[in-house]
């Protein structure tokens, strides 16, 4: 058994656990900070955790984005919001709130996040996580075929020719249940939107799914050229070793195998389990990426 | 409009379900689990500013969850009465994946609380082995030999082995 396959069964014990609604309005309440004038505000943003996490998060990116001016941090290569990151690869990157994280494992956990996995895999990890919501999906286009099922139009990022397909709802996840409230989904019932950015000469597509349809608008309008100095880290997990160091020494970065009981030379067949900083963060050319390299650990039944 | 309750609230939001979870991995009910993800999520209201700050805000709350958790534990252990039966460790399962759930459950609960919270921190909530040690209040050596003894009774575990061979 190795750890991917620990955190498989983790997850999937995990999501057999049902839960309430989150108790926000009891903890604020609790809490001592309410200034009384955001009880609206909170219940609004109670029922929208009620229906699924990341609309929260959809209805966060909306609202502060407008309301923050962009900043430009000495060490960023690109201006950022408030509350916002970069993720990006091949070069193209889109802006995220910063609390949509990474999910190292690629499995699901937690639902709200800003997913970076190669061509072909599937927005879940085969046990029954679902994800794919309110993410950032990257997929390099030479295996995906590109835009070829959306209606799209040209344009350019930064003078680099592109093209957009725009929001538009692509499904639903439930079905309405008069009796149930919903059923079919045990994420609650509601439109799926969808949009995508193709830029040829880099080989990537990004694809947006939200349930927010200004969400995946915003993201796509935030798309931008990674200037030069900046790479987007590559997702190398799943590769070996010695195949993930190469990838990394390619753009200009620095592989660290970080191996199983330590140390930092250890067998080149072994996987990649997990990347420090993660798949997709943006970082100056030369920096150091650390792999966690899986243990390979044999049962012993 | 106070930003730190907005704030605040979204992350609670998206982060409520997981953090439950990990609470039912680590050995509670579901009501339990609720209760301490709750009271660390109060925690962690009360002391935003340091929580926003955090240079990882998932391992910083973590450890409040793991704090809240042995402040539960230490209460219950105060007002238990002994039984000759075990107590369920957590609820039913509600998708009919009971071999897994009972799998898992089992082989958790033979680790032992030491390595348990170890291997849960490590592979369900991701923290790195720096930010369980920091997390668990111990040297990253002790982190790392809990999470590998963890592992390597997991991996011994044939109910589990049958689990990963019947989703592969």
């Amino acid at each position: 058994m190795n750890e991917r396959e620990v955190t498989a069964l983790l997850e999937r014990r995990a999501a057999a656990v049902a839960t309430s609604d989150p108790p926000i309005d009891a903890i604020l309440d609790a809490g001592g900070r309410d200034s009384g004038g955001h009880r609206h505000r909170r219940a609004f943003l109670a029922a929208a955790a009620a229906l699924m996490l990341v609309v929260a998060a959809g209805v966060a990116w909306d609202s502060a984005r407008d309301e923050s001016s962009p900043s430009l941090p000495t060490d960023a290569p690109l201006p950022t919001h408030e509350g916002f990151r970069w993720v990006g690869m091949n070069g193209i990157a889109v802006e995220v709130p910063l609390s949509w994280a990474t999910d190292a494992v690629h499995c699901g956990t937690p639902l709200s996040d800003t997913v970076v996995f190669p061509a072909g895999v599937k927005a879940n990890c085969g046990l029954g996580a679902t994800k794919s919501f309110s993410v950032a999906r990257f997929v390099v286009a030479s295996t995906s075929g590109g835009l070829q099922n959306v209606t799209h139009r040209s344009t350019t990022i930064d003078g680099v020719p592109a093209r957009v397909g725009d929001a538009s709802r692509v499904f639903s996840t439930g079905t309405p249940d008069p009796g149930n409230g919903c059923s079919g989904s045990s994420l609650g019932c509601f439109p799926l939107y969808g949009g995508a950015i193709y830029v040829p000469s880099r080989d990537v597509v990004i694809w947006v799914e939200s349930p927010h349809k200004q969400t995946v608008t915003d993201i796509i309008d935030s798309a931008r050229v990674i200037p030069g100095g900046y790479v987007a880290v590559p997702d190398v997990t799943g590769m070996q070793q010695s195949l993930a160091a190469d990838t990394l020494g390619t753009l200009d970065l620095d592989p660290e195998p970080q191996c199983p009981g330590g140390g930092h030379v250890c067998d080149g067949s072994l996987v990649v389990w997990r990347l420090e900083p993660a798949a997709g963060t943006i970082v100056n050319t030369g920096s150091r990426v650390a792999m966690v390299v899986a243990s390979e650990i044999v049962a012993t039944q | 409009v106070s930003g730190t309750d907005e704030e605040f609230a979204e992350y609670a939001s998206m982060r409520w379900m997981s953090l439950v979870r990990a609470g039912v991995l680590l050995g509670c009910s579901s009501a339990d689990a609720e209760d301490v993800a709750q009271a660390a999520l109060l925690r962690c209201y009360q002391a935003w500013d340091k929580v926003a700050a955090a240079r990882d805000r998932d391992a910083y709350v973590y450890t409040v969850v793991v704090n809240c958790l042995r402040d539960s534990l230490r209460r219950r252990w105060r007002g238990e009465t002994p039984t000759e039966s075990v107590p369920e460790l957590a609820e039913p399962d509600r998708t009919g994946d009971i071999d897994v759930v009972d799998a898992v459950d089992r082989a958790l609960a033979g680790l032992g609380d030491d390595a348990r919270v170890a291997i849960v921190l490590r592979y369900y909530a991701h923290l790195t082995d720096e930010q369980a040690a920091e997390a668990l209040g111990i040297p990253l050596g002790t982190a790392k030999s809990r999470i590998a003894r963890g592992l390597e009774r997991l991996s011994a575990d044939p109910a589990l082995s049958e689990a990963i061979r019947g989703t592969s």
